[in-house]
């Protein structure tokens, strides 16, 4: 036990001592989150449009007010198709409605009438979206019209409700699952503490000392884990203060499973580091394993089930899809640990299977 | 001729030094075609087969035609038909379904006797992941009016409908845009990592100071360190474009050879911003990590995630600092609709004032830090 904090002081001297390495690995984390989130906070909205209005009634105009009124199309005024057409081409604009000719004379003689609508499919997201957009207010329009010549209403509408983010922030669904690349700094630290002892050459001393296997691994990267104790504060404080974020769930589960996540990635960084022999390497390939494929891979933008099979299974995993479910279960839908207890036992899992595979590879021999 | 003979040296000592290192520099050359192989896959696959439930409260012909609508169409798989509501809204706390729908008591009746009132179907949406909950609302909109059209035999067409037409991405091919983002974002990767690493090793073995009183003047010693790097980075866009078109069929409508010509300046611009980041880390542990970091943020910042026109004021007025902006652009213009050098030209012409500025910049810096 004294030399389990013998090894965790050692650690934690080195530690203060760099004070760039630390900032690195606590602010940098936080620097990360504060532009990711603040970039993707905005909420798709007024995507540039134009309109080409080749009717000019009363009619034409409720149309594109109708549109003016939906925040989420920016318009503008194109004097012909041809030029419309140019606009959209150019990127100036995303979506072009083209009012036909005849549209209010269709109309007065209660004739189903159609608006020409040409979308950018070249960003996907922004296309679904704008279809959506379009759909509901062309149904309105119609209930509309519908309404004032006295037939019936539309027999059938949607009334669509958004759980657990009800007004669909982008921000809101990205930040919990932010949380775990944030932390997988924790593991950086981890194995290059390791392949510093190396590349150093006080790995000898320390294999020539007394002090046993387990203190030596455990001790070495219990600082990481407070290091990621203490970026969990600040992950916390800062979604609240600047992205207004609110747990709806306990914080004291998430703090707790925090832990169980950094004890996962920074035994998973320490038996990497088994294999590893310099800083460089070691960042290198644990900020690829941590903090880069989780990105793609853990559910926080790309949903993981359109991925084919080998995918989802490289997503199962890495131990940031599971923080993510229990995150996200935590922050947005408050639940407890019985619905996501086979997340938990999975990072609980990982981070002994991986603490006893290090300290079976981890020998007392000069090699 | 001497200065040829002294700048090739240089760029024999430099592929020297890379092979020395030639694991790190695995990893690194790796990165970009590992992640364009995972990013193609993780977005290739279609927004799909979401599995929702159903509560049927009417359980009539009606809404048993609803039902099958909703699993008919393309959006949807209907897994659950649950005998509660409750039953459903746990489901959808526990992530097994993405949404539910509801039908109401009277649901067949009141749509028999059209009495002027609308029949309201509630859609329970999970917006805990907005990437999907966008798809989700769209399906549901897009379920209802088809419903409405084909399976509502009194009914009369819609007064108002939109006739919609997809330009240059029919499909919706996600990985399109995603993958043309990665490609410059890669490159700023490869490019930093590779040129810092270069410049930190000398001044971390102090070696600098002997090239400095070498015959090689400075200006040479700068070409010769960023040869390899361009060469570098020609070999990586080649590596990631045949993976992503061979095996992700993304579509390049545009001239590969005007991609390639104008890669250089971006190339240029990057460089520059690598000298200035390598004049400021004193060791190399230290600006690797620094690199990757910043890449991270500097792909999404430069659009790389989702458009920048969509971003918060702020984040839109940095970006245009950020020569990887307007080569994605570039790239996405290019890819995607064609673009030739007439309608480039506005992305291009930032990016060739920023690579002058932070090469010469960084040149300056360099020169005043070691003498």
């Amino acid at each position: 036990m004294r030399a389990f904090w013998a090894i965790a002081h050692n650690e934690m001297v080195q530690l203060y001592r760099d004070v760039s390495y630390l900032l690195l690995l606590t602010a940098g984390g936080m620097v990360s989150l504060l532009i990711m989130a603040y970039t993707l906070s905005a909420d798709i909205e007024n995507v540039t449009a134009a309109v080409v209005d080749l009717d000019n009634s009363r009619e034409s105009r409720r149309f594109i007010q109708m549109v003016m009124n939906d925040s989420f199309f920016e318009l503008n005024f194109a004097a012909s198709r041809n030029q419309a057409e140019t606009y959209l081409q150019e990127g100036r604009v995303k979506v072009v409605f083209v009012i036909p000719a005849d549209y209010s004379r269709r109309w007065q003689r209660g004739e189903p009438t159609q608006v020409q609508v040409l979308i950018d499919g070249s960003i996907p997201n922004v296309a679904e979206l704008a279809h959506t957009h379009i759909e509901t207010l062309v149904n309105n329009l119609s209930r509309e019209a519908l309404i004032q010549t006295g037939s019936a209403d539309v027999p059938l509408i949607l009334e669509p409700r958004i759980r657990y983010n009800s007004s669909l922030k982008t921000v809101v669904s990205v930040i919990p699952g932010l949380m775990s690349i944030v932390l997988s700094t924790a593991a950086v630290g981890a194995a290059a503490a390791f392949a510093r002892e190396y590349e150093r050459g006080t790995w000898e001393m320390l294999i020539c000392s007394p002090v046993g296997r387990w203190p030596l691994l455990l001790g070495r990267i219990f600082p990481y884990l407070l290091l990621g104790l203490f970026n969990v504060s600040l992950f916390i404080a800062i979604s609240h203060l600047i992205f207004g974020m609110v747990i709806r769930g306990n914080l004291g589960l998430l703090i707790a499973m925090s832990i169980l996540y950094l004890f996962a990635i920074t035994s998973t960084g320490m038996f990497m580091a088994q294999f590893i022999h310099t800083q460089d390497a070691a960042m290198t390939i644990t900020f690829m394993f941590f903090g880069i494929m989780p990105v793609y891979l853990s559910d926080i933008y790309f949903p993981v089930f359109t991925m084919p099979a080998w995918l989802q299974l490289e997503s199962a995993l890495l131990p940031a899809t599971h923080f993510t479910v229990i995150a996200r279960g935590i922050f947005l839908k408050g639940m407890g640990w019985q619905t996501f207890w086979p997340n938990m036992l999975a990072l609980l899992a990982t981070g002994t299977v991986m603490s006893l595979l290090a300290y079976l590879r981890f020998e007392k021999k000069l090699r | 001729m001497q200065a040829f003979h002294r700048i090739s040296h240089i760029v024999l000592k430099e592929f020297l030094e890379l092979w020395r290192h030639a694991g790190i520099v695995a990893m690194v050359l790796l990165i970009p075609i590992a992640e364009v192989i995972v990013l193609g896959y993780a977005t290739s696959g279609s927004v799909v087969n979401l599995p929702a439930g159903v509560y049927d409260a009417d359980r009539t012909t009606a809404s048993r035609r609803l039902i099958a609508a909703i699993d008919a169409g393309r959006g949807f798989d209907v897994t659950h038909l649950s005998p509660s509501l409750a039953r459903a809204e746990t489901m959808l706390d526990c992530n097994q379904i993405s949404a539910f729908f509801v039908i109401p008591a009277g649901f067949e009746q009141k749509l028999a006797h059209s009495s002027g009132q609308a029949v309201a179907v509630a859609a329970t949406i999970d917006g805990s992941n907005t990437a999907v909950a966008n798809y989700t609302a769209a399906y549901a909109q897009g379920v209802m009016s088809h419903f409405i059209s084909h399976h509502l035999d009194q009914f009369q067409p819609m007064p108002v409908t939109a006739q919609t037409r997809l330009w240059y991405n029919q499909e919706l091919h996600r990985e399109d845009f995603y993958v043309t983002g990665l490609l410059g974002t890669m490159l700023a990767l490869v490019i930093l990592a590779i040129t810092a690493v270069s410049i930190v090793r000398e001044r971390e073995r102090g070696t600098l100071e002997h090239l400095m009183v070498s015959p090689t003047r400075p200006v040479e010693l700068i070409a010769g360190k960023l040869a390899p790097v361009i060469l570098i980075g020609y070999f990586e866009l080649v590596a990631m474009l045949l993976i992503s078109i061979w095996v992700f069929n993304i579509s390049v409508r545009g001239s590969l050879t005007l991609y390639m010509t104008l890669m250089m300046v971006y190339m240029l611009a990057e460089m520059g911003i690598g000298i200035l980041i390598s004049t400021l880390s004193r060791n190399q542990a230290q600006a690797l990590p620094s690199i990757f970091l910043l890449v991270t943020v500097y792909g999404i910042l430069g659009g790389f995630m989702t458009p920048v026109e969509t971003m918060p004021p702020a984040a839109r007025w940095a970006s245009n600092l950020i020569p990887l902006k307007y080569f994605i652009n570039i790239t996405r213009d290019l890819f995607a609709k064609g673009a030739d050098l007439s309608t480039l030209v506005p992305q291009l012409i930032p990016l060739i004032v920023m690579s002058g500025v932070f090469f010469t910049a960084s040149i300056l810096l360099l020169r005043r830090r070691l003498v």
